[in-house]
């Protein structure tokens, strides 16, 4: 741990876990998904939907969401804001206990030209969050890295078709992880790298016509 | 610049700032900018920034009654405020009422989703504002020297976070609170003195104070008895800095302090740390409480 991380980190009260690590995952799924939306729905479950409402977790969400880091007082007024941009949300409390998930688990699903695309998000304690799930794909994030996302049709050579692309970029791959899923034939690849991948460079991905979306994270702040 | 540094213990810690040559708020400065990547100036710039959060909490919280979602925060700190301001200082001097005072407006901010520094934790943020800030008011304490203070307080949290752990769910409130009071008390000591035996022995007694504490809150909600145990801590913390200033030392070194707080958070039940399963929380009036928050 670090001197910053106990005299801090500044946030949104009351709770470490119900508020601003739930204001991080909203932001953290704006970060992957994009601000291209304007019905987003929130599922709350678990702790977050027991006790959510108290501390504020449907709040400091949409907040997140609206690009709010979890610092940032204009959470509490989040809901008015969303509002005035012209962004619907719906917040789902799901009061009946979910074992398969984690004590606060949130799953974002966003709407844009009605096809949903969803990131569930699990506020681990001190603020820190990680993204399980990013629409049926198991990953862990924690926004401790850049990233890439890759999701592909499920061909032979495609991993290395992407770590040849990285590699000329000059970046370092701090790890990487491909998920199968064979009934639909596809994959996601989630890809830890030292530094940022080069916005003008995303191109290279699509030259292969089995890559079909590629997604850039960029490192969150403490 | 000192290479990437470690230390596991108070101990550790100490042997490492005796041999560096430098105070130990010099010491934890340069760890820090060390180990972020940064430079002294800008690691000394983050804690100012902390610390004019810390600030401004006190200002506000203290402006009108706060009042939070679940309806439990109900303006406390400004009746405090009110009653001081009417009629003066009820028991002792005008600090101690202000210490109150502030330590319940930083507090109530947090229950009211305000902007706070989790010192360190959300539930456990009065403390330290309310306490060290009170007495660098009232002693005109420089905001380097107050930095500095903010240094020495992280290091002892990071030695508790070390041997045992600073989360209520982990621990129990002895680790929040408990951490919290620690931490300002050494940071109080810090500005009267670099005896970094004074600064032991004042984390020293205000764990040992609390050990044992458990996490009870009801309903979950980080506000009954969080606010009020704040407040506490905060007379343990100027306590504890007044027994050690006056050359009191601690007998037993403050790492195995916290090994013990480690040790009896271990043997709590899991119903007593931070899942509203015991304590407080499950009292009739508590339960009743809770069903009217969640109904609506
Ligand atoms: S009772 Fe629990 S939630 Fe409240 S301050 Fe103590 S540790 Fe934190």
């Amino acid at each position: 741990m670090a001197i910053f991380d106990i005299i801090g980190p500044v946030m949104i009260g009351p709770s470490s876990s119900h508020t601003a690590g739930a204001a991080r995952i909203g932001y953290f799924a704006r970060e992957i998904f994009g601000d291209s939306f304007d019905f987003v729905e929130v599922d709350l479950f678990n702790s977050f939907a027991d006790t959510g409402k108290g501390h504020g977790t449907d709040i400091a969400i949409i907040g997140g969401l609206l690009g709010f880091e979890p610092d940032d007082p204009r959470i509490l007024h989040s809901f008015e804001i969303a509002t005035e941009r012209g962004i619907k949300f719906r917040i789902n409390w799901n009061k009946e206990e979910n074992e398969d998930l984690p004590p606060n688990t949130a799953k974002i699903t966003f709407y844009e030209n009605s096809t949903p695309f969803y990131i569930v998000g699990n506020s681990i304690g001190g603020g820190k969050v990680e993204i399980i799930n990013i629409n049926g794909y198991e990953v862990k994030l924690s926004g401790k890295h850049f990233a890439l996302i890759i999701s592909a049709l499920d061909t032979l050579g495609i991993a290395a078709y992407i770590t040849n692309i990285i590699a000329k970029s000059g970046i370092n791959i701090a790890s990487m992880d491909i998920k199968r899923d064979s009934s639909i034939g596809e994959s996601l690849s989630v890809i830890k790298l030292d530094s940022e991948f080069p916005d003008e460079e995303i191109a290279e991905f699509y030259k292969n016509p089995h890559i079909k979306n590629v997604i850039k994270i960029r490192k969150l702040s403490e | 610049m000192i290479k990437k540094v470690k230390f596991k213990t108070f101990k550790d810690l100490k042997a490492q700032v005796l041999r560096s040559g430098l105070t130990l708020p010099e010491f934890l400065k340069n760890y820090e900018a060390v180990n972020q990547g940064i430079t002294v100036e800008e690691a000394e710039k983050r804690m100012k920034l902390r610390l004019n959060v810390m600030k401004k909490n006190i200002e506000n919280g203290l402006k009108h009654p706060n009042v939070s979602r679940t309806g439990l925060t109900n303006g406390g700190a400004y009746k405090v405020k009110e009653f001081f301001e009417n009629k003066g200082a009820l028991l002792l001097s005008s600090e101690f009422t202000e210490v109150i005072m502030n330590t319940l407006a930083v507090s109530e901010t947090n229950a009211c989703m305000g902007r706070i520094v989790a010192a360190p934790t959300a539930g456990a943020c009065g403390v330290l504002p309310g306490a060290l800030l009170t007495i660098a008011k009232h002693k005109n304490i420089s905001v380097e020297r107050l930095v500095d203070a903010l240094f020495v307080s992280g290091g002892i949290g990071e030695v508790i976070g070390k041997i045992a752990s600073l989360s209520g769910a982990k621990h129990g409130c002895q680790a929040e609170i408990g951490s919290a009071t620690s931490m300002a008390a050494g940071a109080i000591v810090s500005i009267f003195s670099d005896d970094i035996d004074a600064i032991e022995s004042a984390a020293a007694f205000a764990m040992k104070n609390l050990l044992g504490l458990v996490c009870d809150p009801i309903g979950g909600y980080v506000e009954i008895p969080c606010i009020k145990r704040n407040v506490s801590g905060a007379f343990n913390a100027i306590s504890s800095a007044e027994m050690a200033l006056a050359g009191i030392r601690t007998v037993i070194p403050f790492d195995e302090v916290v090994l013990a707080m480690k040790r009896i958070g271990e043997k709590m039940s899991p119903t007593l740390k931070e899942t509203a399963e015991g304590g407080l929380a499950t009292t009739p009036t508590a339960k009743e409480l809770v069903k009217r928050i969640k109904s609506g």
